[in-house]
């Protein structure tokens, strides 16, 4: 499977064949584009899921253009190479920033880290097909509790508990509870520490 | 497809591929070239009629006549069942349990602590299907031979009557639901939600095996509910009815 192409914004030749060979190297997969400038990246068709931005060519103020940037593509990743003076909140808007008196390890790091990143981002979507009802009572049989304290939990009647879990295991396609634990770990609705 | 006397044995593994590991508890090894049923079993000493009801119920799961089944010797029943244990647990789990390993190590960091949930899960239920068939081998497996051992020579003495009223079968004829709601979860969250793996083809392989372990463990529930079950009731019911 091919990885996302990253789009490359920068204006030098040396920085061109340095951020290759960098990439080449941490991210043998992905595909790269390069742009000469920022607005020839953002008057593309397609939303880039990484962008590499040399600061020189990010137009001041830096985070009215980093806005800009964000909302014409909300998925995009941004990293951005300080070479000339950043605006400090740029970090707001950015998901890395390689300063430049970084070491060559802190960059080798900081690419890792924001191509990691970003694949955590791009975990599962949350699986909404349960109600937030049903949601609360999984996460109550996650923790152990029984229907019955459930339902004095929640004031609702024994059987309506025994209804939703029902539910929740057609839905889900989950029977157990310990299935349930697992699932509402894996979707943030109870963290390990919890049980 | 249903298995004969003068099948080609090659053929039906063309028909079903998971019929390999039934072979392999009768003893059946490849490279059986083009003899049939009949000759393979004659050749290793497996009892032919009780073979092509265990491999064309294992091909079609309506396909059950009990009556036949049922006159088998229960030593019989009691070893294939005993051979599918060590399947399960000598390669099976531990082959699954190796894959699941693997995709823990080459996760990537986001999905480790995911990958790991997915590990301890499928621990607890590789634990609880290894107390469960520790429990038919310790205990009852060894209660239905000597009943039947006692029965077979006319030895019907006051204490095997006293197993049978107090071992009886029906205990344990119901034990399987949880362990088996466990392994239909472990799939389902699998497929619906666990973050993809970087490579695809160790989940794909995680899952295969996982619905080939399914089919080979129903398989193996409806021999020990519709064939030992029934056999051993009736068994008790006739070393009971001799001491009256």
């Amino acid at each position: 499977m091919k990885e996302p192409a990253v789009t490359i914004v920068v204006e030098d030749g040396f920085m061109q064949a340095a951020l290759r060979n960098i990439l080449k190297y941490l991210q043998p997969e992905v595909s790269l584009v390069f742009r000469g400038s920022l607005e020839e990246c953002l008057n593309g068709k397609t939303c880039p899921r990484f962008i590499i931005l040399d600061s020189k060519l990010l137009p001041q103020p830096h985070c009215y253009s980093l806005e800009k940037l964000k909302s014409r593509n909300p998925e995009g990743h941004i990293l951005i190479v300080e070479t000339s003076l950043l605006e400090q909140p740029v970090l707001v808007y950015a998901n890395e920033v390689i300063l430049r008196n970084d070491t060559e390890k802190t960059i080798n790091q900081k690419i890792k880290n924001f191509f990691d990143q970003a694949s955590k981002l791009a975990k599962p979507q949350y699986d909404d097909t349960i109600s937030e009802r049903e949601k609360e009572i999984v996460r109550l049989v996650a923790l152990g509790k029984t229907n019955k304290e459930i339902s004095g939990a929640l004031f609702i009647s024994p059987h309506t508990v025994v209804t939703h879990r029902k539910n929740i295991t057609s839905k889900l396609g989950i029977k157990t509870i310990a299935g349930l634990t697992v699932y509402a770990i894996l979707n943030g609705l109870i963290v390990k520490e919890e049980i | 497809m249903i298995i004969k006397p003068a099948t080609q044995l090659a053929d039906a593994i063309h028909e079903n591929i998971f019929l390999l590991p039934v072979l392999n508890r009768f003893d059946i090894q490849l490279g059986f070239g083009n003899k049939t049923v009949e000759q393979l079993c004659a050749e290793k000493g497996v009892n032919m009629q009780f073979f092509l009801e265990i491999v064309n119920s294992f091909l079609d799961k309506d396909y059950f006549p009990q009556s036949e089944l049922q006159s088998f010797p229960i030593r019989l029943i009691i070893d294939y069942i005993s051979r599918s244990h060590t399947f399960y647990l000598k390669y099976k789990l531990p082959q699954i349990e190796g894959l699941i390993v693997k995709l823990l190590e080459n996760a990537e960091p986001s999905n480790k602590k995911a990958y790991s949930l997915i590990r301890g899960f499928f621990e607890e239920y590789a634990r609880e299907l290894i107390v469960h068939i520790e429990k038919e081998e310790d205990f009852v497996h060894p209660y239905i031979l000597a009943i039947d051992d006692a029965y077979n020579k006319n030895l019907v003495t006051p204490e095997i009557i006293m197993r049978v009223k107090q071992e009886s079968i029906n205990k344990y004829a119901d034990g399987h639901d949880n362990v088996e709601d466990k392994l239909f979860d472990l799939k389902n969250l699998i497929i619906r939600y666990l973050p993809p793996a970087a490579d695809y083809t160790l989940s794909n392989a995680i899952l295969y095996d996982l619905f080939r372990l399914e089919r080979d463990l129903n398989d193996h529930a409806r021999i020990e509910e519709k064939v030992l079950v029934p056999k051993v009731r009736l068994l008790e019911k006739r070393i009971l009815a001799k001491k009256a």
